[in-house]
This record gives structure tokens, C-alpha cells and sequence, in this order.
């Protein structure tokens, strides 16, 4: 809410000084959200001497000044009737270039043909209130002076964020209420005013509720021989700081009366209802209704759960309860007699129905919050009807139509002392307490029983009394209190440990970590995936680039890739620690993911290394790293099957036993159409931590012990048909070694074979076409006792034996 | 005798002149060999002595001994300085240009993000907080239900939530792991931590990326207070900040806590609003299975992304999401 401070220093006695005004704010919880010191704002404002005025030809309302305002020098100005402007007097200009307080720049102009070198500000276009429309003056002396320097502006314009369950300072009074309450002054409210219904032949318009849940209380007035017409200035000046344009007096007194207390009026001309009735009432199959804003609601085109509530007379709906009055029935300067309403509706009806039908005002965004049925808002339609009486001469007809079926009684808390000294840690005594929220409107007796005014619609049980009295003594009152009570262990759930060890391991081997957005185009979402779910899907996403929860990281981190490369990005090492997700019919599935992609060079010694690009193997040797090293893990890397998005025959699917631990592989660039972006090979990776967790905490770490005898190397070379996989050559060795063991277990000796690591493989001549030579090397032992050479020779050509027979 | 004095004087002159001379280990080996060998001069001389008279045998014997030691000590110095030579030769040779680059990997980093996270994590670790994950895609009952936040509050609009086709909502903020925490870890006393990702629909700009990261801690037990809980908040603002970080504390609203705080930091000449805190509200506990005449607690969460900017100094949130190797390389 936008707040002139001297406008609301017209609420509280003694005058506050503006530094405690903004203290008392922020200790009240309404955010300063921007501040325009006028003062400092007003000083580019140079007063300029009129020196002739003519109305601008074939234009109402303009006029053409000669404005004097420099000694000698003459600017043109167009300037509207907003304020007469007089040859002779000096005035407040704007000249080009100059910023008003609230941000507008003044640029030159051509107005029906004729230059416009400036603006001529009344006190409305700087944000100032005032009782005067414009500074003026005679003295010549002060030509081309400083506006601030020749008159005391000492006002701030202050943007206040009020918290959204704190309605009742969604006003002037509201406001002032906080901030009297905090800095110990009084609230002055304007003057209740009672109007003489004596001889009341006519008696009151009569009023009906027909949707008592929808609305609490509806009141009006009747208020004959009114003159509408334009405002004074302490009001125009009044609308216009707080972001408002000035209608007619009428409306004008609606909306400052509104902006006061908080409570929104409208006023009806009287002329236009029928009845006179007014019903409050929802709007029926068949209606239409033309609003303010020019739109026309019709019944039979809403599609709310129930139709709006309205306000009737007897035959037509004539405004939207409570968000918005109806053309038709609208004060107009024609207006002579005007129907007063002020009403207290449902706020969630309000809100529903407001955005339903997308349509908001000053009125929906307070009713939606809550109003206050009671003193509120019987104050403001008093307040409201003593303005118009004033300012229109109008007379109230009739005494005042009131239906308020259930009165909203005040609550009533009890209040445990112990409670709020455990609650804010401090010892506070009942009479501070009642004290203390007196200030706020609380009526509380001696045995700390609270009645709540019906304002404080946020202010339901205890705490919130608590929390008033933090606010009134202040936070920083509250002491710091090394916490007290039982002790928890504290650290890391062993998944977040586990992303910790591998983070420290892959930023080791050069990896960039990268945060990307889970979100992503439908189309990328399902590649690489390790999941066997279907993607959850964004129903309002905010671009269709990011409308499906991903399933992989990788397809993330290629678009990383890409962004560098046309970035001029050096090194394609890039990972990610995050979840991907999925739904498993309509249960999310949530799985822990590292990604990594790989498109660079294997060493960083630009100029001595060779020319080496990354390959499958450096890849997977670099995984097997992370596994053996950090996990004690040696999965196996199987062709089949992969997920879309890898090239066949260069990329595999790790596993252990049953388990598939994630996958490896070159990334198809045609495929996920990077092709054309990213003109070199990349690598993709991605592991399930949560597995890869499961299987590090089933291991048992134990000491092996230390070896009694040396390790034995022994190279093995065989020819196998060129079309056989090292897996199985693998497979085939080891098994042949423990058949050969268990073969000689009468000798005593139980070797062990501890590493087997592919030395060379070579094909032709003199290999027959379509063989290969592998040469292995085992390196082995029994731990506890050395090996004779006998035995070693016939276990090496016991395990030759069988491997020839296997691949013969 | 005296021609053998004077030999020794000639042998002693002749052999330094070749020791001279000698260019590398073998020549002074064979100047050893040529004169102290058993064959040698010096050796030779020795056996003279047995011809001479006692007296002229211990004068003549004291002048070749020291005339052997002379040449050997002449011949040990010789042999080191060579060897030094050679030594100095090779390291000569091995020599290389230290200023060349090094033959080094590419430097990996971790994301100034989780940088920030895991400093704030340990910060709250050592207060006896524990940490765990909790889901992402959550239910409306767990975000917004659970914590007091009501069908019609604003924050459930389809403007401000990201809602899935399966009725789930992509966590607005990581608040959603209370009730989770509770009932994994409960009954109380607790302190329990999560941090990760939110999501809300704000358009792309400076500040707002509509995926963010946040931090949230609650504590409960007997009696808990708000003074507890500025206590907690001094603690972990002099971990980020410094000892001696300033907080102002606000009064604010978030609808699962009462009080409310706002919390700034002073930093740089202005107070820097870091967090949002509070007194868990006595529904939340209730939605819990708590009593809340028996148990407080206080909560707070905070911004990680921005927290990221403002210890690094970063002025666009959208660096965080670009992973451009340039800003990566930085942290």
C-alpha cells in the first residue's frame, strides 16, 4: 500500500518524527518496500513565471503558457485546466529531462502542433498532499529556483507491504492503529457523525440478504440534492499520492473513505435502482450485468461452481458483491441523489469469484482478506456519509438501511502467562500484557482473558496474541538463548554422504559440477533413462521447454555441453548430483542419480601429449575406477539392452547380477539431434546412487591380514576366434583357474587368483585369419605358504588345457 | 739416504704434476696404483729401509709414511672433486625449464551452489542437526495442507504452483519435509534439516529462476522459544558471515509459523534480507500427531541461490542455471 506520510500523521497525536515512523513500521511487520523522500524528489522542480496563457485551438482543457524559466529565458508549455494557471504567477515546472517522484520522465512534446517544453506540476503530479491544488507565487526573485528550496516538503511517499493476513492495515487507520500502538501515541479518528432521521416519512431503503453465508452485513443510505462535482484539493491530492485519479466527489469520497479505513463503499445513483430495494442475492440463469470496467457479465456464459453474488434492486443486478459496481447504475454529473452501500461479504466467495471471472479491484483485494462487519465498518459509512453531506450538500433521506442477520461476536482467547514467557523466552507480568494489547484494540481483564476485535481476522488462538506481544515489545528485546534441551545426534543421512565421497572423486578427475533444470521439453525427458516409469507432466508449465520432469541427467548435461561449445567452452567434463523422477502409475518414483558426460581430451599437457580424444574405454576405465576405488564394486559392462539416446556396440549397461547399476556409453548426436551443435564425440554416464548405496552398505569391510608369500605374475597366451568378447575370455580363465585348484587340492596349496589384466591382443599374421592372440596375465597366490614351481607349472597348463578346449 | 730423501721429494713432485693432469677416476687410480700399489714407488722405497741403520730407519720411515698419506689424502680429494664434476655434469644435463606448464588434468569444481549448501549444512551439523531428502513431487496435503495453508491461500494458484497431471505438486518450497520428518524420525525431540530443490512459476529474469534451492530446519521439544531460536540464527549467521554478523529480526507471516520473522543480515552497508523463521504453528504440530500444549518448536528456511549471491557477489541468478565453464571454473 502506498503511504503519504503526512497523511498519515493526520491519524496520531503526538506528531512521531519520520524516523520513527519508519522504525515503528518495520517493527509492525510492514515491509518498507520503497521510499521517495519528496523533499530530495521535489528538488529538480525550478519555479517559472507564466507569462502568457491562451487556450490551445480547438481544444478543451488546454492551454498554451509562455513560462519564464530561467531570468530571460522562455519555454512553451501545454498545460491541462487540472489547475486554472495565471499570467503573472510563478509556478512549479518540470522542465525536460526531469524525473517526477514516482519515476515519470518529461520529455518534449508537440501537443496540436504546438512545443511543449515541460509540465506545470501541481502539488497532485509531485505525490504531495496539500490543501492548496499548487504552489504559486509572486515573487519574481525566486525565477529558476528550487522548488524544495522555497517551500517545506517534508513528506515521504512510502510503499508498504502489508502481510497478507493482516487486512486491517489495508487502511490509513488500520496503519496508524500499528504504528500508534508500537511508538506509544493515540489514533485520532475522524469525528463519528449521526444524522438527523427524525422524521423519517419515508423510512429506510429496504435491504435483504438472500446468501447469508456469502455475506455478514449490508447498510445503506440514501442521500438526496446532491451536487456532483470535482473534489477539493486535500482530497484530489489525497487520491492522486495514493496512485488514484480523481472522478467526481462522490466517488472520490468512496474511495478515500476506502483508502481511510480500509472498508470499500460504492454509491448507486438512486435514480437508476429500482424499488427502491436492494438485495443481496446470487445472479440468476438469464441476467447480465454491465460493470465499470465496460465488461458485461452474462449468467448463462459463467462457469463458476455457483453464480456470482450480486447486488439487486428490485428487478435487475446492479454491481458485483462486493469486486465491482455496475455501469448503469453508476454516479454520474448528472447524479442528484445517491444510495450509499457499505457491506461485509464472505472473503473466500469474494476471492473465488474474483478470480473466476478474472476481474479484481481495491474493494475484491480487501474483501478477499476480510473487513470488519462491526466498528469498521460502521465508521467509515458514517464517515462516508458525513463526506458527502459536506462536500456535495446532499442531505441523508431516510434513516439508514441496515441488514445484519448474525452478528460476528469478538472472540475470546484466554491467555496462559506461563505459556507466552515459554513461548518467547522472557519473563513478562499480566499487567505489561493487558497493557500491551490494549494498545491494540485487545480488551483483556485481569485473568488475561482476551477479547479479539472483530478486525483482527487473522487473530484466531493464542500465538497470535503471542506474537502481538513480541511485536510491542519488539524482537530485538527477546534475548538469545543457547538452545536449551535434549541433544540429537546431527550429520548426514548416508545417501548425502555417499554424493559427498563421489562429488570430492569426480571434481578430483576434472569434472565441473552443473545445476540444471529438472524441467525439461517432453521430448529429451525419457532419453538415457535408467527408470522404467513414465514421466510426470508439468499441467501449467511456463514454456514448453520445461513442461516434463527429466528422467536423466544426461540429456541436461549435453545441453551444457552445447552452450559451451558455442561459448568457446575449453574442457567437456560436467556432472550432476540430482534426482531423476518419474510415476509409477500415479506414484511418483524419486531415484538419486549421478550424470556425467565426457568430450574432451584424456590429459590436460596440451602441448607435450598427443593428440588423444576420449574413448569408450577411458570412459568406463574412469568408472571402474570410481567403483573399485570408491565403492569396492567391479560390476560387469554388457552390451544389451540400452536405454534410447546411446550408440549401439559402444556403450553398455552396468550391472551386478540382476542389478543395473546404470549405463555408459557414446552419446547418437543424430539422434538427440545434436549433430549439427556439438561436432564432436561425447560420452554419457549416469549411476543410481540409491543401488550403488544399497550395495556399499551390504559389504562388510574386514582385514584380510597381511600375505605370507610373494604374488606370482604369470603371462598366458592363447588364440581364441577373433569374435570372442574379453568378458568371456575373462569368465573362462578365472573359472578355469578354480577348476584347476580344486583339481590339486591334495597338494596342499590353495592359490587364489587375486588380479587377471588383459596384456595384449594382436590379430594376423602369423594368427590364421578370423583368430586373435590374447595374452593374459594372472597374478596369484597362497596366502599363507610359497607355491612350489611344480605345482605353479601344472596348474598354468591345466588352466591353457582347458581354455584351448573351450575356444578350440 | 740423502738420495733417498731426495727421491721421495721427486716422487712427491712427480706424482702431484700427473694428479694434475688426471682427467677422470681411472688415470687417479692408476697414479694410486703407480705409487702405492704394492708395486709401486712409494712402496718400494719401504722396502730400502730394512738396509739402513735403526735410527736413519725411523727418520727415513716417518718421511715416507708422511709422504704416502700426503699423496693419499692428495689422491682422495682428486677422486671427489671428479666425482662431484660428473654429478654436477648429469644433474647439468637433466636439467629442465621449471616455468613450463605442467602436465595437468583439467581442475574440477563443484557448484558454488552446493558449495554454499554444504557450508550452511555443516554450520547446522554441528548444532545437532540432521539431514535427509525428502520427495520433490509432493502431495497438496504435505506442501500446503500440512502446514496450515488453506485450500484458497494464494500460494496454491495455478500462477505461483507447478501442478503435475497426476494431481501432485512439484514442491513450492522445502518446508513440504516437516511432517515427513516427523514421522520418520519422531517422537520429538528433533532437529531435522533438508535442503533442495523448489519449484514456483515465476518468469526467468535477474532474480527468478523457476527452479531454486532452499534449506529448512525445525526443532522441537519441551520448550523451545523464540530465543532459542535467535539463538540458532546468531550461531549460523556468524558461520556464513562472520563473528561479527549483525541480524535484525522482523515480524512477517508465513502461514506455519507464528511469530514470523524476516531475518536480514548487515552485509556491505545494508541490511540483506536471508531468511524466513518462526514458532511452528500449533496446527502443524497437530497435523503431526503432536500435542501442542506439550511441544514447541521453531523453524526456519532460507534461500541457497541467493545465499550463493551474495557470498560470491554473483548479480544474475540465471549464471547458476547456464553452467558456463567460465563462471564454474570461479569457485
Amino acid at each position: 500500500m502506498l503511504i503519504n506520510t503526512a497523511w498519515l500523521l493526520d491519524y496520531l497525536s503526538p506528531t512521531p518524527s519520520l524516523e520513527d515512523l519508519r522504525a515503528a513500521f518495520i517493527r509492525a511487520g510492514l515491509e518498507i518496500e520503497d521510499t521517495i523522500d519528496l523533499k530530495t524528489a521535489l528538488k529538480p522542480i525550478v519555479i517559472g513565471f507564466v507569462r502568457e496563457v491562451k487556450p490551445v485551438e480547438g481544444a478543451t482543457g488546454l492551454f498554451h503558457c509562455l513560462v519564464e524559466t530561467k531570468p530571460g529565458h522562455i519555454d512553451s508549455i501545454v498545460c491541462t485546466d487540472g489547475f486554472p494557471v495565471e499570467a503573472g504567477k510563478g509556478v512549479p515546472v518540470a522542465l525536460v529531462g526531469t524525473r517526477l517522484p514516482e519515476g515519470k520522465e518529461i520529455t518534449s512534446a508537440k501537443i496540436r502542433g504546438i512545443e511543449s517544453n515541460g509540465m506545470i506540476c501541481p502539488w497532485w503530479e509531485l505525490g504531495v498532499v496539500s490543501k492548496e491544488g499548487m504552489f504559486t507565487t509572486t515573487d519574481e526573485s525566486l525565477i529558476g529556483k528550487s522548488l524544495a528550496s522555497v517551500t517545506t516538503i517534508d513528506q515521504q511517499l512510502v510503499d508498504l507491504s502489508v502481510l497478507p493476513n493482516r487486512p486491517d492495515c489495508l487502511g490509513y487507520i488500520g496503519i496508524a492503529r500499528e504504528v500508534a500502538a508500537i511508538l506509544g501515541l493515540q489514533v485520532k479518528v475522524p469525528s463519528s457523525f449521526d444524522w438527523p432521521h427524525a422524521n423519517d416519512v419515508q423510512g429506510p431503503v429496504p435491504v435483504r440478504i438472500e446468501e447469508q453465508t456469502r455475506c455478514t452485513r449490508y447498510v445503506g443510505q440514501r442521500i438526496d440534492n446532491v451536487k456532483v462535482g470535482p473534489s477539493p484539493y486535500w482530497l484530489q491530492t489525497r487520491l492522486y499520492a495514493a496512485g488514484l485519479r480523481p472522478i467526481n466527489n462522490v466517488v472520490d469520497i468512496t474511495n478515500f473513505v476506502l483508502l481511510e479505513y480500509g472498508q470499500p463503499l460504492h454509491a448507486f445513483d438512486a435514480k437508476t435502482l429500482d424499488g427502491p430495494e436492494m438485495i443481496v442475492r446470487n445472479m440468476k440463469k438469464g441476467e447480465s450485468l454491465e460493470l465499470l470496467n465496460g465488461t458485461t457479465l452474462v449468467a448463462d456464459d459463467i462457469k463458476l461452481e455457483t453464480l456470482p453474488l450480486v447486488i439487486a434492486d428490485k428487478t435487475k443486478p446492479v454491481a458485483l458483491a462486493g469486486i465491482m459496481g455496475g455501469k448503469p447504475t453508476q454516479t454520474t454529473t448528472q447524479t442528484t441523489s445517491v444510495f450509499l452501500e457499505a457491506a461485509c461479504f464472505d472473503s473466500v466467495t469474494i476471492r473465488k469469484t474474483a478470480r473466476g471471472l478474472g476481474i479484481s479491484s481495491d474493494s475484491s483485494y480487501r474483501y478477499e482478506r476480510g473487513t470488519d462487519p462491526n466498528s469498521i465498518l460502521t465508521a467509515a459509512f458514517h464517515r462516508a456519509v458525513a463526506l458527502i453531506s459536506e462536500l456535495t450538500g446532499g442531505t441523508a433521506n431516510g434513516s439508514p438501511s441496515s441488514a445484519y442477520p448474525k452478528t460476528v461476536e469478538p472472540r475470546v482467547i484466554p491467555l496462559k502467562l506461563e505459556r507466552v514467557n515459554s513461548y518467547l523466552g522472557i519473563k513478562l507480568d499480566p499487567p505489561t500484557v493487558q497493557t500491551e494489547l490494549t494498545k491494540l484494540g485487545y480488551k483483556v481483564d485481569q485473568s488475561l482473558q482476551v477479547s479479539v476485535p472483530t478486525w483482527r481476522v487473522d487473530c484466531n488462538q493464542d500465538v497470535v496474541l503471542i506474537e502481538d506481544l513480541a511485536r510491542l515489545i519488539g524482537y530485538d528485546s527477546i534475548p538469545n538463548v543457547s538452545l536449551s534441551g535434549s541433544l540429537n545426534r546431527g550429520g548426514q543421512a548416508p545417501l548425502d554422504a555417499l554424493r559427498s565421497q563421489l562429488a570430492a572423486f569426480m571434481t578430483a578427475n576434472g569434472f565441473l559440477e552443473c545445476r540444471t533444470p529438472p524441467l525439461v521439453d517432453a521430448s529429451v525427458a525419457s532419453q538415457f533413462t535408467r527408470l522404467n516409469c513414465s514421466p510426470a507432466v508439468v499441467r501449467n508449465p511456463i514454456r514448453a521447454d520445461m513442461s516434463t520432469v527429466r528422467q536423466s541427467l544426461i540429456p541436461s548435461l549435453l545441453a551444457v555441453a552445447e552452450r559451451n561449445y558455442r561459448r568457446n567452452g575449453q574442457n567437456y567434463r560436467f556432472f550432476e548430483l540430482d534426482r531423476v523422477m518419474g510415476l509409477d502409475g500415479n506414484t511418483p518414483v524419486e531415484s538419486w542419480s549421478l550424470g556425467g558426460i565426457w568430450g574432451d581430451e584424456l590429459v590436460g599437457g596440451e602441448w607435450i601429449a598427443k593428440h588423444h580424444p576420449v574413448d569408450f574405454l577411458a570412459v568406463k576405465g574412469f568408472l571402474q575406477s570410481l567403483f573399485g576405488a570408491q565403492l569396492k564394486l567391479q560390476p560387469d559392462f554388457l552390451e544389451q539392452p540400452l536405454p534410447a539416446g546411446f550408440v549401439p556396440g559402444q556403450s553398455a549397461r552396468i550391472a551386478l547380477g540382476h542389478q543395473v547399476l546404470g549405463y555408459i556409453g557414446l552419446v547418437d548426436r543424430r539422434q538427440v539431434q545434436l549433430d549439427e551443435r556439438l561436432k564432436f564425440p561425447i560420452y554419457g554416464f549416469e549411476l543410481d546412487l540409491n543401488l550403488l548405496l544399497e550395495l556399499k552398505s551390504g559389504q562388510s569391510h574386514k582385514f584380510n591380514g597381511m600375505p605370507k608369500s610373494q604374488i606370482l605374475e604369470k603371462d598366458l597366451s592363447i588364440t581364441v576366434p577373433a569374435s570372442v568378447n574379453f568378458s568371456a575370455i575373462k569368465a573362462a580363465t578365472i573359472e578355469a583357474f578354480s577348476k584347476a585348484v580344486s583339481a590339486t587340492t591334495s597338494t596342499g596349496f590353495a592359490p587364489v587368483c587375486e588380479s587377471l589384466s588383459l596384456i595384449d591382443v594382436y590379430e594376423g599374421s602369423p594368427i590364421p585369419e578370423g583368430k586373435k592372440s590374447v595374452t593374459l596375465q594372472l597374478r596369484f597366490r597362497d596366502r599363507q605358504q610359497t607355491l612350489t614351481s611344480d605345482y605353479m607349472q601344472s596348474l598354468l597348463d591345466s588352466i591353457l588345457k582347458s581354455l584351448q578346449s573351450t575356444f578350440a | 739416504m740423502t738420495s733417498s730423501v731426495d727421491e721421495i721429494s721427486r716422487i712427491n713432485t712427480q706424482a702431484q704434476s700427473e694428479m694434475a693432469a688426471a682427467g677422470d677416476l681411472k688415470a687417479v687410480e692408476a697414479i694410486r696404483v703407480k705409487y702405492l700399489g704394492k708395486k709401486g714407488e712409494i712402496t718400494a722405497l719401504m722396502k730400502n729401509l730394512k738396509d739402513l741403520s735403526p735410527d736413519e730407519r725411523k727418520a727415513f720411515g716417518q718421511q715416507i709414511n708422511d709422504a704416502k698419506s700426503t699423496l693419499e689424502a692428495a689422491l682422495d680429494d682428486a677422486e671427489r672433486s671428479l666425482q662431484q664434476a660428473a654429478i654436477d655434469a648429469e644433474l647439468k644435463k637433466s636439467r629442465i625449464d621449471v616455468s613450463l606448464p605442467g602436465f595437468a588434468p583439467p581442475a574440477g569444481a563443484r557448484h558454488p551452489i552446493m558449495q554454499t549448501l554444504d557450508l550452511v549444512k555443516g554450520i547446522l551439523a554441528g548444532l545437532g542437526y540432521h539431514y535427509d531428502d525428502y520427495p520433490e513431487i509432493e502431495t497438496e496435503f504435505y506442501n500446503f495442507d500440512s502446514l496450515n495453508t488453506p485450500a484458497w491461500h494464494p500460494a496454491r494458484d495455478m500462477h505461483d504452483t507447478f501442478y503435475t497431471t497426476s494431481g501432485h505438486v512439484m514442491r513450492t518450497h522445502t518446508t513440504a519435509f516437516q511432517m515427513h520428518a516427523i514421522k520418520k524420525y519422531g517422537p520429538p525431540p528433533l532437529r531435522m534439516m533438508t535442503a533442495g530443490r523448489c519449484y514456483r512459476c515465476d518468469q526467468i529474469d535477474a532474480s527468478h529462476f523457476p527452479i531454486f534451492h532452499q534449506l529448512d530446519v525445525f526443532a522441537i521439544d519441551k520448550s523451545l522459544s523464540f530465543a532459542d531460536l535467535k539463538w540458532t540464527l546468531h550461531e549460523l549467521a556468524r558461520g556464513l558471515f562472520g563473528e561479527d554478523a549483525k541480524l535484525q529480526f522482523r515480524p512477517s507471516f508465513f502461514p506455519f509459523t507464528t511469530p514470523s520473522a524476516e531475518v536480514d543480515v548487515w552485509f556491505k552497508g545494508r541490511w540483506l534480507e536471508i531468511l524466513g523463521s518462526g514458532m511452528m504453528r500449533p496446527e502443524v504440530l497437530q497435523n503431526a500427531g503432536l500435542d501442542p500444549m506439550e511441544w514447541q518448536g521453531f523453524a526456519f528456511g532460507l534461500g541457497i541461490d541467493r545465499m550463493a549471491m551474495i557470498r560470491y557477489g554473483i548479480d544474475d541468478i540465471r549464471h547458476l542455471y547456464d553452467n558456463e565453464e567460465e563462471f564454474l571454473r570461479q569457485f
